[in-house]
């Protein structure tokens, strides 16, 4: 078997002497998936970048680099030029931003051969793009990338990606927009493609079930390459360690026997324009005190809308909601939301925003200082201790916000916590930290309210789940 | 732009073009509504203005001494003594003749007096914009092309200093040291195209400063694109993805900035034909404004609101065209 | 545990965003040529406001037309006023006013963008009905036309600036509240229990006036224009009073005699438009940093 890739002591260092990569050595065989994983700032999208020779003028690149036996450590712009698409694809992380938005999506795809300027004709859009799986090919390729699902666009991207052949394709994240689902049905087009896979990923669990060999990067440095199922039963590295602890079931949790109920709506519906719009299908649901409860549905199920006729921010068309008299005094019930960064206040020191439903009308007044402690104390209990409470949310990463959210939502330890797909903007391990931060929460005798359109997410999580019928 | 032989249209595609038709509806809808009330805006300057108008209108017509008796015929003539409303449909009535009334100073007729120097603002302002939009999408897309590098630096050099420049200012500037200094027309000048050329070349090239920072920001911001970088990894070449990729979409906001601009070169009109002495609406104006020639003033006003709302109303068409995502039925 | 924060009495958030604004600006290069050009204006003006050389505004024919000299650095206009002196006077009336114009516009569509954004209704259907209608003519005609009912002159120009003006940034405004009012922090805030005004002033408002005033910031260079000139038309300053725009009105047919007559007012404007338009920028590019995420 030839190698499709061939990395030998690779290097990119940028002009302000920050090297994101250092002396990473490995190779890809024809046909093979190789995933590199590791978190934010380990160095993966450089290497993608130097594999693409689009490192930029500035970036030095020292190390042997050799594609499909192609010697590329020292060719100019324009071989790289040729080669791309050609010797080498790629699918990027953002199907919709990976478009041009003015284009139909034929066009994006016969953009691969045009690049090269080489003749294209419609049969052979449509059948790249049937080869992958896409219906309906014909009218669907002169439709505009918004109006795709991400799913199929990314299988589009693919198509292109693909279309002149290459020996090998880098996937840069290329499912970290999609739901499981359709995340695997994505991977298994990628692998359909019989090439070499480059995979970058920070998700382990797509990465354990899909790869061939992982490479797991670290500051820059490959720590560790081996099978899955090698690194599973012997990491050998503290950092493949952090990411394989995303895997790690939850510790077992005793569901309470018979709650106190909380909250219950019986066969609650909400329509909007005079019942012509159906929000949401009736629905019949029980939250007692101290259960992790879940709600499982697609986009369009309705889940927003029974998470607002929780919240009270809505009103049901029919049926009857019941709420409990520990529900009625305001802070009773808290939210955290699937966007962290908007969560918090922008202009406002972490601190503040945790300590915030201490001020509300109903609490005794604290003075400042009081109220710094406990924000203080509750960031020790999301494990933030360490960062300075005085930092804004800008400073902070997405997962890192998520947690400050979770500690003002648990602050004044109300009755109901309601979150509302709290993990979809986080990779995996800070899923787990905040999966195992709930928990604990429960633990405390918080009930929470979780939504979310991951089936595994909540049978990990959840005492119980609804479904919301598509 | 398709590929391949055309397709038997689907029902998507009907619906897409409905879309176009529906949005352009809905867009000419909210232009003439916005002409509507720009007109109740023009009209409310007469019944604002200080002084009784139906004196003004007795003077402009040479009777210099109105009796009471007079003024009250007037008053009645003018239909005054109506509710304000239903004047204000009588003017509309009348200005939609295109009739503007009697100028107070010269007892002509408005529209008469605007017919006559409403070319040459036209031309003067219609050549600047020409030339402003050359100049900026020439200038921006070798800025783009050579971003960092020289032709880039001496760009920016020229849009930061050209941004700094009041058009007036520069024009007097060029206008003294360039245009005088090297004899290089005559500056009091008849209308006609060869004399609207250096002026309209001076503002445009004041003009174009910020319109080239705004286009080479966007064609900037447009290569450093996901769909950009991705095209890169397909093997597009830099001037592919300038022209083919960033251009298309840094060229809608670039629009929307010159339909707005539109009315900026309209309200600079009266500076600038100052300037040049240029015998157009803009000087016109600047007269009647000292005599509060309230006639002339509501036409200059009118017709600068309808030219803007024109070109706002042309700008959402042209993205209208362009994007597809603004076809879309409810947004 | 160690707090980076006096625990005993934090600053204020206006305090310490100030703070933190003007440092990055300081460390934006072109902000801060823009800042100390801008410094350097303002205590032109600051000087011109309490002495002059000579008097700006009293003729002394002997000294017409003088070039720049030891005595009247700038040179001399055609009834032998200094124009170091006329330029000086000149200073506060074209900077404060256009700042004026914008402090006034800033403020009156902050207050009315944001009210009618978070009070929603019939409220802020009426007032944004208003600001359709005011928002029809572009800025400089609508200016025309309230100089038309007023007549020219310096408090009417600033009046008429203010009245063209003051829609587009209510608008503004009020997309900035609306946008700000959807955030899951401000629903996080009212699910918790807090007031409507504690919501108000502490998630909304700062963000929308940070914003807003980056817009304003960005428009002080064409207000300084549009003022310099108004009154170089003869529509706002009036004579004898100097201003910049007015200078060069006054001196138009001598500039080919004496070009300083020209250079030094279009030189003042020049800079106080290129010191507005850099501290401007940068300000968008750090605020920017800060506020949108």
């Amino acid at each position: 078997m030839t190698a499709a890739l061939i990395c030998e002591d690779l290097s990119v260092r940028y002009p302000g002497g920050n090297t994101p990569v250092r002396n990473v050595s490995f190779c890809v065989s024809a046909g093979e998936c190789f995933a590199l994983v590791g978190g934010s700032g380990a160095g993966k999208s450089s290497i993608a970048r130097a594999l693409l020779g689009l490192h930029g003028a500035g970036a030095k690149i020292t190390g042997a680099l050799s594609l499909n036996g192609q010697d590329m450590s020292r060719a100019s712009a324009d071989a790289w030029r040729r080669l791309r698409g050609r010797g080498v694809g790629f699918v990027a992380q953002n199907p919709w931003s990976s478009c041009d938005p003015l284009r139909p999506v034929g066009d994006h795809v016969a953009e691969a051969w045009r690049c090269h300027g080489l003749p294209v004709t419609w049969q052979a859009i449509a059948k790249a793009l049937t080869a992958l799986d896409i219906p309906n090919v014909g009218s669907r390729q002169r439709q505009y990338p918004h109006t795709w699902s991400g799913g199929m666009l990314q299988r589009a991207s693919i198509a292109a990606a693909s279309a002149l052949t290459p020996p090998i394709v880098i996937a840069d994240e290329p499912t970290s927009a999609l739901d499981a689902d359709r995340a695997q049905k994505v991977l298994d087009a990628l692998r359909a493609l019989g090439c070499a896979v480059l995979l970058i990923s920070h998700d382990m669990d797509l990465v354990m079930r899909n790869a061939d060999r992982i490479g797991v990067l670290y500051q820059g440095l490959l720590v560790e390459t081996d099978t899955p199922e090698v690194l599973l039963k012997a990491p050998a590295h503290q950092e493949t360690r952090r990411l394989l602890g995303a895997l790690e079931p939850l510790p077992p949790r005793q569901a309470p026997a018979n709650p106190t109920p909380l909250i219950r709506l019986r066969d609650v519906s909400v329509a909007y324009k005079r019942g012509q719009v159906q929000a949401l299908k009736p629905v019949d649901l029980e939250v007692g005190e101290a259960e992790i409860v879940g709600i499982q549905g697609a986009s369009g199920s309705g889940k927003s809308t029974l998470l607002r006729l929780v919240m009270g921010l809505e009103a049901p068309s029919r049926g009857s909601l019941w709420r409990s008299e520990a529900l009625t005094p305001r802070g009773a019930l808290l939210p955290i939301f699937q966007d962290p960064i908007g969560s918090l206040v922008p202009h406002w020191p972490v601190w503040r925003s945790v300590a915030e439903p201490l001020l509300a009308k109903n609490q005794s007044r604290r003075p400042v200082k009081e109220r710094q402690e406990r924000a203080l104390e509750a960031l020790n209990t999301v494990g933030l201790g360490s960062i300075s409470p005085d930092a804004r949310p800008s400073e902070l990463s997405v997962g890192q916000c998520q947690r400050v959210a979770i500690a003002r939502a648990t602050i004044t330890q109300p009755a109901l916590i309601v979150a509302d797909e709290p993990t979809s903007a986080l990779d995996s391990v800070s899923i787990q930290q905040v999966s195992k931060l709930l928990r604990q929460a429960a633990e405390k005798g918080t009930a929470v309210l979780l939504v979310s359109h991951d089936k595994g997410f909540l049978n990990r999580m959840a005492d119980r789940t609804i479904s919301l019928g598509g | 732009m398709g590929y391949g032989p055309q397709q038997v249209r689907s029902r998507a595609d009907i619906r897409a073009r409905g879309g176009l038709l529906t949005a352009a509806f809905s867009r000419l809808f909210q232009a003439v509504l916005t002409a509507l009330a720009a007109s109740v805006i023009v009209w409310s300057l007469l019944p604002l203005a200080p002084g009784d108008v139906a004196t003004r209108v007795l003077l402009a017509r040479g009777v210099n001494d109105p009796t009471a008796a007079e003024i009250a015929a007037a008053h009645d003539a003018l239909g005054l003594n109506n509710p304000l409303p239903v004047q204000f449909f009588q003017w509309l009535g009348h200005v939609l003749q295109g009739d503007f009334g009697q100028s107070f100073t010269s007892q002509a007729s408005v529209t008469q007096e605007i017919l006559e120097r409403l070319p040459a603002t036209l031309m003067l302002l219609g050549l600047a914009l020409v030339f402003s939009v050359v100049f900026s999408v020439i200038l921006a897309l070798l800025a783009a092309a050579y971003q960092d590098r020289w032709p880039d630096q001496l760009i920016r050099a020229y849009t930061q200093i050209g941004a700094a420049f009041p058009t007036f200012v520069f024009a007097l500037l060029a206008l003294t040291f360039v245009v005088v200094g090297f004899q290089m027309g005559q500056v009091l000048s008849d209308v006609t195209w060869r004399a609207a050329l250096i002026p309209a070349f001076i503002i445009g090239l004041d003009r174009a400063a910020s319109w080239t920072q705004l286009l080479r920001a966007g064609l900037l911001q447009a290569m450093n694109s996901g769909y950009a970088e991705v095209a890169r990894t397909r093997g597009a070449s830099e001037r592919r993805i300038l022209l083919r990729y960033a251009l298309p979409n840094a060229i809608l906001p670039f629009l929307t900035a010159i339909g707005v601009s539109v009315g900026a070169l309209i309200g600079g009109a009266p500076l600038i034909e100052a300037i040049f002495t240029w015998p157009g609406l803009g000087a016109y104006l600047l007269e009647a404004l000292s005599a509060r020639n309230y006639p002339v003033i509501q036409a200059y006003v009118l017709i600068a609101a309808l030219s803007y709302v024109t070109a706002a109303f042309l700008v959402d068409l042209a993205a209208l065209l362009l994007d597809p995502r603004l076809r879309e039925v409810g947004k | 545990m160690s707090f980076s924060f006096d625990l005993t009495r934090p600053p204020s958030i206006s305090q310490r965003m100030s703070r933190h604004l003007l440092g990055q600006l300081w460390r934006h290069k072109s902000g801060r040529v823009g800042l100390i050009l801008g410094l350097f204006l303002f205590v032109f003006a600051m000087i011109g406001f309490v002495w002059t050389p000579h008097d700006p505004n009293v003729p002394h024919y002997i000294s017409a037309l003088k070039a720049p000299s030891f005595a009247h650095p700038f040179g001399t206009d055609a009834t032998g006023r200094d124009m170091l002196s006329r330029s000086l006077d000149g200073a506060h009336r074209s900077l404060g006013a256009a700042l004026l114009v914008l402090s006034a516009v800033f403020l009156i569509g902050l207050l009315i963008g944001t009210a009618a954004g978070v009070i929603g209704g019939v409220v802020d259907m009426l007032l944004m009905r208003v600001v359709d209608i005011a928002m029809t003519l572009p800025g400089l005609v609508l200016a025309f036309a309230v100089l038309g009912i007023l007549g020219p002159g310096f408090v009417n120009l600033l009046i008429a600036l203010i009245i063209a003006d003051w829609a587009w940034y209510a608008r503004l405004a009020r997309s900035l509240a609306l946008g700000a009012r959807s955030k899951p922090h401000v629903t996080a805030a009212k699910l918790a229990g807090i007031s409507q005004w504690r919501i108000v002033l502490g998630h909304i408002f700062p963000g929308v006036a940070l914003q807003l005033g980056v817009v304003a910031s960005l428009a002080l260079g064409g207000m300084i224009g549009a003022i310099s000139g108004f009154s170089f038309l003869g529509l706002g300053v009036q004579p004898p009073h100097a201003e910049w725009g007015a200078l060069l009105a006054d001196s138009r047919l001598y500039f080919a005699l004496a070009p300083w007559l020209l250079i030094v007012p279009a030189g003042f404007i020049f800079l106080s438009v290129l010191s507005a338009n850099l501290v401007g920028n940068a300000l968008r590019d750090v605020a920017g940093q800060e506020t949108i995420a």
